[in-house]
Parts: structure tokens; C-alpha cells; sequence
């Protein structure tokens, strides 16, 4: 099963996908960190991601590229993705990403992640909204992470976006 | 009561706080607000306890591009954080699209 759990920044939605995937995976679960821990902004947001899910039994495993390659000893209930935005970032402009290949790679690095586990619950995020004009490079990546979006969201079980903290169905399951 | 009206910039939010909650006294641009409470230093989460009571609108900012600027990305945390706060406590959350409001939380009220 794969859930795609979309909103803004700062709109809950990383509270959200964890519920959801502690509701799908009843024991073993991951979560898969894309974030490079570069800056005190990110830190910050990994320290709070790391309290939000303190206590519910997670394994983690930062990885920020590169996911089709990933090996696990054992396989998962549950997989919490966070989130698309870091990872395609991280494929488009670390030295050692995919560059212009950065959209197969992430979309085959999904797939083996769903054969890697029951559930897999993918975060992203919604950044198409703000009616600016970006140079090329930031213009493609946006472009990009729309594409995966959709493809994603085209493949998904359920599809959810996360407004105000209040989640919102956009595809499958009703419940919230 | 307290409730929330968000959307995007210019759609008809204020507009339709005033028709569908005539009796409550009306916050506009909760957003510009935290702004101002970052600037001054002071934290805009604690705004939380004198917005209880008001109807409360405020433009949803989180959907575009994280901002290059420390202060820009830290403004856009800060109106999304207080509007889950917010959100949580409110009777009805209200998001706002061309003028057509979509109750989120809670239900319309009969006027």
C-alpha cells in the first residue's frame, strides 16, 4: 500500500504520516530521513521530527540520495519516506546525485522501497503556490517535484494534504 | 467560538467572516501579525490565547518555495505552526478559494 501525505510548510503533516503509518504498520517500522543536516534551520527540523516521533518504535535511517540501492536485513511493515522535497533536492544538486536523471531514479527508488515493505507512507511537499519567478535549476526542480507528485499520487492508495494541521482526503480512504 | 479563515491573498476571506460571523469580533491578516511579533522579538505562538474568542483570518503561506532568507523561511514556519495551534482549538476552520468557503473543521453556521 502507498499513502502520500502533501501539504505546505509548517502544516502538519509530518505528525499526520506518522499516524498513518503507526495505523497501517501494527510492529516494524522505518523512517527513511532524507534531510542533510546542514544549517541550523535543518537541525532544528530534524530535532523536532526526532521528538515528534519518540516512543512510537521507529528505526531510522538517514539516507539523502540514492534509495534504489538502499539494502535492509529485514522486511518492514511500515516505511515512513520524509520527504520528496529534501530527496529530490539532494539527487538534483549534491555532487554525488542523479542531476538530470534525478526523476527515474527517485521513482525506481520508491518502487523498491514498496517491495521492501507492507506500507509505504511518502511525505511531500506542496511549493507551486507562490506565483514566483525562479532561475532555470529552481525552475526544473519545481517542475520535477510536481512531476513525482502526480506520478506518485497517480500509483497511490490514498492521498492526503494537511492544512492547518487538519488532514484532508484527496484520493482513496475516506477516514481521517 | 473561535474561528479560522484561510486561503490564498485576496479571496474573499474577511468578507465572508464578517457574513457567516457577524457577532464575533474580527482579526485580519493573522499572518502580517506574526510578522510584526518576530520583528519586535517575541514569539507569535503566544498570540494563541488572545485570538480565542475572534474570527480569525489569515493567508496561507506555506505553499510556495522555501525562501532563501533565514528570516523569510522562519516567518512562514511561524504562521503555519500558529495556524495548527490555532486549528486545533477552533469550532470551525474555513479555507477560503475565490470567495467559496470549504469547512474544514466544524460546520457552517445557520444565519
Amino acid at each position: 500500500m502507498l499513502i502520500v501525505v502533501t501539504g505546505g510548510a509548517a502544516s502538519g503533516k509530518s505528525a499526520h504520516a506518522e499516524r498513518l503509518l503507526c495505523e497501517a504498520a501494527p510492529s516494524s517500522r522505518l523512517y527513511l530521513a532524507t534531510m542533510q543536516p546542514f544549517g541550523a534551520a535543518a537541525q532544528a527540523r530534524i530535532a523536532r521530527h526526532r521528538a515528534l516521533r519518540q516512543g512510537k518504535g521507529f528505526e531510522t535511517v538517514e539516507r539523502p540520495l540514492g534509495l534504489q540501492s538502499l539494502t535492509f536485513a529485514r522486511r518492514y511493515d511500515g516505511i515512513l519516506l520524509e520527504d520528496l522535497g529534501n530527496l529530490l533536492a539532494n539527487e538534483m544538486f549534491a555532487p554525488d546525485g542523479a542531476g538530470d536523471a534525478a526523476f527515474g531514479s527517485i521513482l525506481a527508488g520508491i518502487t523498491h522501497l514498496q517491495d521492501c515493505c507492507e506500507t509505504l507512507v511518502v511525505v511531500t511537499d506542496e511549493i507551486f503556490s507562490d506565483g514566483l519567478d525562479y532561475p532555470p535549476e529552481t525552475a526544473r526542480y519545481i517542475c520535477d517535484l510536481a512531476a513525482l507528485n502526480r506520478a506518485l499520487t497517480a500509483r497511490a492508495d490514498a492521498v492526503y494534504e494537511s492544512v492547518c494541521g487538519i488532514l484532508l482526503p484527496l484520493k482513496g480512504e475516506k477516514k481521517a | 467560538m473561535t474561528v479560522l479563515c484561510i486561503g490564498g491573498a485576496h479571496q474573499g476571506k474577511a468578507v465572508l467572516a464578517r457574513a457567516l460571523y457577524p457577532a464575533l469580533p474580527l482579526v485580519e491578516n493573522l499572518h502580517r501579525r506574526v510578522r510584526e511579533e518576530l520583528a519586535a522579538g517575541r514569539d507569535p505562538m503566544a498570540l494563541l490565547e488572545y485570538l480565542r474568542g475572534h474570527v480569525i483570518t489569515c493567508d496561507e503561506v506555506g505553499c510556495g518555495v522555501v525562501p532563501i532568507d533565514r528570516a523569510d523561511e522562519a516567518y512562514r514556519e511561524a504562521v503555519g505552526r500558529l495556524c495548527c495551534a490555532l486549528a486545533a482549538e477552533a469550532d470551525a476552520v474555513i479555507r477560503v478559494t475565490a470567495g467559496i468557503p470549504q469547512y474544514i473543521k466544524g460546520e457552517k453556521p445557520c444565519i
